[in-house]
């Protein structure tokens, strides 16, 4: 399948609308201060693959597991990686935002304190 | 490229409504293309770039905000060609306008500039000219208020001071200024006409 000349604008307006998995994926992008073929790279897809992904909708939070397995099961990637990615931006979000993190929220902090695999660990 | 079919369309816009995470991609998927083809073969657009961004803008119109599509009114496509329609019109207004701003600041730079060749001969006449007002006009007090009348001075006390007639009365003064400044001005129409017979 070729891919189409629209799609490379496409991704990137997409992170202007907050329902695109685009925008998340932008803010990933700048906390990590990674290049778009180093996230690519992150999530174990090409380029183009991420272009698709940023025009998903972003993952429901009351359906969160159902919706990035969907994602990762049509694009192929690796579905840690993306929870990974989701759930750092939804904690430093959060953090900036000055949000109370309850309970619930617990995970997310886990969640963002996880490693890439291969990292190094801290001392 | 084809649009999708009524019952495809529909699908589409209820996964859309559902919040179904790969809907949005397969609107894209589905719509972008057709769009752009609907923009070239109907409003004759030739500007591919413009087409697919004015596809594009409808869709993501249509994403952020599904509900406002009506289902018993239109079909889906039907909807975002009309978005596509208009968002394509915007941008065509908008270019023109932009074109028209480069074309008008263009042309005002094009005016204001000259080639370096001509800069160079106004330089070279400029100053063969200054070397005749020197020998017609030798005082250094007439050369000043010759200068002064060309940049368009008409203050006559600006004027008298140059021409040293600062300490006169002001009526005398004001009748002095005018035999001094029609007086300079004689010369140098005599020294226009002359060079005027000199020329082949």
């Amino acid at each position: 399948m070729t891919t189409p000349r629209w799609l490379a604008s496409a991704a990137v307006e997409s992170a202007n609308h907050g329902w695109a998995l685009g925008s998340v994926l932008k803010q990933y992008q700048e906390i990590e201060e990674l290049t778009s073929q180093e996230l690519a790279d992150d999530l174990g897809c090409s380029p183009t693959t991420l272009r698709w992904i940023c025009l998903c909708r972003r993952p429901a939070k009351n359906r969160f597991a159902e919706d990035v397995s969907q994602i990762a099961a049509r694009f192929n990637i690796d579905l840690s990686r993306l929870v990974a990615a989701l759930r750092r931006v939804e904690v430093v979000s959060a953090l900036r935002d000055g949000l109370p993190i309850d309970a619930d929220d617990s995970e997310l902090l886990l969640a963002a304190r996880d490693r890439k695999p291969g990292s190094r660990e801290d001392p | 490229m084809r649009f999708p079919s009524k019952p495809e369309e529909l699908d589409l816009h209820e996964r859309v409504l559902g919040g179904d995470p790969l809907a949005p991609t397969d609107i894209f998927g589905a719509f972008v293309d057709p769009l752009a083809a609907v923009l070239r073969s109907e409003l004759g657009c030739r500007d591919e770039e413009l087409m697919y961004d004015a596809a594009v803008d409808a869709v993501f119109a249509y994403l952020d905000a599904p509900e406002v599509y009506d289902r018993d009114r239109a079909r889906l496509s039907t909807f975002l060609r009309r978005i596509a329609t208009v968002r394509l019109v915007d941008r065509l207004r908008s270019t023109s306008r932009r074109r028209e701003r480069e074309e008008n600041f263009r042309a005002s730079v094009e005016l204001r500039a000259e080639a370096p060749n001509v800069v160079m001969e106004r330089a070279i006449e400029a100053r063969e000219l200054s070397k005749y007002v020197e020998a017609a006009l030798p005082d250094g007090r007439d050369q000043e208020a010759l200068k002064l009348i060309l940049a368009g001075e008409g203050h006559t006390v600006r004027l008298a001071a140059v021409l040293g007639l600062g300490g006169l009365p002001a009526d005398e003064q004001k009748l002095a200024v005018k035999r001094h400044r029609d007086r300079i001005l004689k010369v140098l129409e005599r020294m226009g006409e002359a060079l005027d017979d000199d020329d082949p």
